[in-house]
């Protein structure tokens, strides 16, 4: 039995920052995470992270674009209070080392992006997030944090309606432990398994989410899931914005600039926000300007071989080698892939949930500054923001009453529940569910939703779940057993697929990344709000929460 | 990696056909040694060693063990030892490296199971450099530290090891000395080292807590690092350049 006042799951940007608030704070404090720091998503980050750094910028347009972005829906509040502390975040990554570009005068360099009206997306080459992932830990190693790596969480434990720990398997050994904590902050990322074409790790598999509903504390706004709009289509791995916020061309097969020519963006073009640009893309496809493999061109031949490698480096090497494509002298296949969940844990600008003890951040929480739509470069700044946020207020108010007992319970359960999946037999192997569940998603929850669709869906979700009833692990060992970490991360895709459906079917309007057939018109007068889903008796329930509203009242989104 | 290729074999069928595979298994509680299993996969023109990998846990073995998460060459778990080469399985073709493909865990690493080793040794490697930032002075609260975009690119290359393991598993010095901190922990050291916002100070002391017997003159500058690294660096000079300046360092001393 391990105990510290704070734990935090997962080790991504987001559980990084909030450890080091925490261990600033003085809290004793330790890590639990499935993969090794270095190994968490927020490595994949490409294009950028945004502040208003400069003098000509104010942090106030930052927050009204954001808004812009979210379609009225993220909370103005927490929206003021990320791009406000950007500037101060930023230059403190700067501070801790992180080998952000320059300018020629020595200062950080910035880059536009997609529906930013300042080109203030802080960048490092095009391996942002590896840089910020890396110093972060740098970070970690300097204070001397514990961290436990490759422990797969499975559980919280809550006893008279606090949360005092979590339990986890440890993936080397198999045998399941508890962690006794006063805070437990969950920055476990995202969903991109729930889907089968993303630009997500085989790792963001909606794990934190699907524990802290299974606890009580409800997912929100689950149906604003971002598909942005330049993935390759053989392997959906990420061709980032910066591409188009370098002056990149969107290019239809009639050799159209499609974005201008046939009126999607007039004003913005290839950088309005992503969803726009994923509904323009499918549209050109569907009305038979696409290429091969339902794709359109995005072009960067003009930029000469020097620009390319300067600053994006990496996508030269991505395209090389996952889509034999060069992008020096030859256009990039490109099409739309499930990218980012807006939605998450429902939580404070804290962080804190409805669950006393219990804290969200990062892909997995919903704050929320996203709204229907998350702009580029706003979501590593949210794991800093509200990671230094969530960390400190963790620290500060932990409980001191915590029971082992509660603990122990909870690791024995949760150590007959995997005993019992490892000796079942009969029944279907995990990666048959998987694969329908991810199947179904990627067919009928994806950019366009139809009501017949996400019917078809919900079907085929809660199916598998009463699939995942007898489901089968073939691996017995207790060593590294990753079949048993897998069918463990299904119960949360399952969770989580069903929650985005859920209120996708709900939600009978057409705002931000969420878009529907029948109701193509954003409806404010009965949708500027939250959904909350909350597990019940006879499965999950929904509810409603007004947003918070401030400053900018909702008018027409045009980019 | 892809290479390129004409167009008529561009159009010709993107299968490659069926490929073999001999793949490194050993389950601890139920192996007394390790043994090599074959397995035949469908392949096509994209298919990597990692996507054949997959394919065989998900339809044939499930117990296949094989650290992996980003597909993308980018997270640094999936470096093996394929083919006689450190590479990453995620950007490795099946069809560039010919049949069967021989699939083996890193060598010079303790094996946990399967293809899977025991990074500790290696994290600890990469702790002894003290990597992480120590900036010429406390800067004020808001003061970013400016830093010319010549020094910026100077540091390009290092700045992208994702920590996999591949040189240090190449490396003969660091397989003979646990303590020798090899090349990947020199590189990141290397990368602090040329940093500008470190000032003279912090890099004196980095070169003295490299100068002890398991540090930069280990190096038998033999180059296995620098053609294994799946990122391009190369350790192997930036190991060189700090010996170089260790020794005028040196030398300067003696002088005074
Ligand atoms: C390819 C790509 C490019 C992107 N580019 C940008 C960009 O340019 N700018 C931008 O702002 N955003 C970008 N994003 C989005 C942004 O990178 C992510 O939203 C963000 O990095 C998520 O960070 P995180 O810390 O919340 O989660 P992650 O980095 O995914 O970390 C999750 C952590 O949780 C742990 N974990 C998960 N489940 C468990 C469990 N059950 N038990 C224990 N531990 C667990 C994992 O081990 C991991 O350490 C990009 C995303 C992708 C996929
Ligand atoms: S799977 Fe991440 S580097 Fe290969």
């Amino acid at each position: 039995m391990h105990s510290h006042e704070v734990i935090v799951v997962g080790a991504g940007g987001a559980g990084l920052r909030a450890a080091i608030a925490a261990h600033e704070e003085g809290a004793d404090v330790a890590l639990v995470t499935k993969l090794h720091p270095v190994r968490s998503h927020t490595g994949a980050a490409e294009g950028g992270i945004n502040a208003a750094l400069k003098d000509e910028d104010d942090w106030e347009d930052h927050a009204y674009d954001t808004v812009k972005g979210s379609d009225y829906i993220g909370d103005q509040d927490a929206i003021e209070a990320m791009t406000e502390d950007a500037p101060s975040e930023v230059v403190r990554l700067e501070n801790m080392g992180m080998a952000f570009s320059r300018d020629e005068d020595g200062r950080m360099a910035q880059r536009a992006f997609g529906g930013l009206s300042f080109p203030r997306t802080t960048y490092a080459s095009d391996k942002t997030g590896h840089m910020l992932l890396h110093t972060l830990y740098e970070q970690v190693m300097k204070r001397g944090i514990t961290v436990y790596d490759e422990y797969y969480v499975t559980r919280a434990v809550k006893e008279d309606g606090e949360c005092h720990g979590v339990v986890a398997v440890d993936i080397q050994t198999g045998r399941v432990e508890g962690f006794q904590a006063g805070a437990t902050i969950f920055a476990t990322g995202g969903v991109g398994e729930v889907f089968s074409h993303t630009t997500n790790a085989v790792s963001c598999t909606g794990d934190g989410m699907s524990i802290a509903y299974r606890a009580g504390v409800p997912m929100e706004d689950m149906e604003f899931v971002q598909f942005h709009p330049t993935t390759l289509p053989s392997t959906g791995i990420l061709i980032t914005e910066g591409c188009r916020g370098e002056g990149g061309i969107l290019y239809n097969s009639e050799g159209e600039r499609f974005m201008f020519e046939r009126g999607y963006a007039p004003n913005d073009g290839e950088l309005a926000s992503r969803d726009v640009v994923s509904r323009a893309e499918l549209t050109e496809v569907e009305e038979g300007r696409g290429f091969e493999d339902g794709c359109v061109h995005l072009d960067l031949t003009h930029f000469g071989e020097e620009k390319i490698e300067e600053r994006l480096a990496q996508i030269l090497e991505l395209a090389r080698d996952f889509e034999d494509v060069d992008p020096v002298t030859e256009p990039i296949p490109v099409k739309p892939g499930q990218h980012y969940i807006m939605g998450g844990i429902a939580c404070d600008s804290h962080g804190a949930t409805e669950l006393p003890g219990m804290y969200a951040v990062g892909e997995a929480a919903c704050v929320s500054v996203h709204g229907a739509n998350r702009l580029g470069g706003n979501a590593l700044l949210e794991l800093v923001v509200f990671g230094k946020r969530s960390g400190r207020h963790a620290a500060e108010n932990h409980l001191t009453n915590t029971s082992k007992s509660a603990v122990e319970d909870v690791v024995a359960e949760e150590q007959s529940r995997v005993e019992e999946l490892k000796d079942r037999s009969g029944g279907e192997h995990q990666s048959e569910i998987r694969a329908d569940v991810q199947e179904a998603m990627t067919e009928h929850v994806n950019v366009f939703r139809s009501e017949e669709g996400l019917e078809e869906a919900l079907e085929i979700v809660r199916d598998a779940r009463e699939r995942y009833e007898s489901v089968n692990v073939h691996d017995t060992s207790d060593t590294f057993n990753t079949d048993l970490v897998q069918a463990l991360e299904l119960r949360s895709i399952i969770d989580c697929a069903e929650a985005i459906t859920l209120g996708a079917l709900e939600r009978d309007e057409s705002r931000g990344a969420h878009w529907r057939y029948e109701h193509q018109e954003r409806d404010d007068e009965n949708w500027l709000k939250h959904t909350l889903v909350y597990p019940g008796d006879d499965g999950p329930r929904v509810e409603y929460e007004d947003v918070e509203i401030k400053k900018y009242e909702p008018k027409v989104r045009s980019y | 990696m892809a290479t390129t290729q004409t167009e008529s074999e561009a159009d010709a069928a993107t299968e490659v056909g069926s490929v073999e595979l001999e793949v490194f298994r050993y389950v601890p509680e139920e192996d007394d040694e390790p043994r090599f299993e074959s397995y035949t996969v469908d392949a096509e023109e994209g298919t990597t060693v990692l996507d054949a990998l997959i394919e065989i846990r998900d339809t044939e073995d499930a117990s296949l063990t094989v650290r992996h998460s980003c597909r993308m060459a980018r997270c640094g778990s999936d470096a093996l030892y394929i083919n006689g080469k450190q590479r990453l399985a995620c950007n490795t073709l099946v069809k560039e490296v010919g049949e069967p493909v021989k699939v083996e865990p890193l060598p010079r690493f303790d094996v946990i199971r399967d293809l899977v080793v025991d990074m500790e040794g290696f994290y600890d490697r990469m702790e002894a450099v003290e990597p992480w930032f120590q900036p010429s002075h406390e800067p004020e609260t808001g003061e970013e530290f400016l830093q010319s975009p010549e020094n910026r690119k100077n540091i390009d290359t290092v700045l992208d090891c994702i920590w996999c393991g591949a040189c240090t598993s190449s490396c003969s010095p660091a397989g003979t000395d646990d303590r020798f901190k090899g090349p990947a922990a020199l590189a990141k050291a290397y990368r602090f080292y040329k940093d500008e916002r470190e000032g003279e100070e912090a890099r004196k002391n980095r070169l003295r807590l490299l100068e002890d017997a398991h540090g930069i003159y280990r190096c038998h500058t033999q180059f296995n690092c620098t053609e294994v690294c799946p990122k391009g660096i190369s350790p192997t000079e930036a190991i060189m350049e700090m010996s170089r300046d260790a020794t005028k360092q040196k030398l300067a001393f003696w002088r005074r």
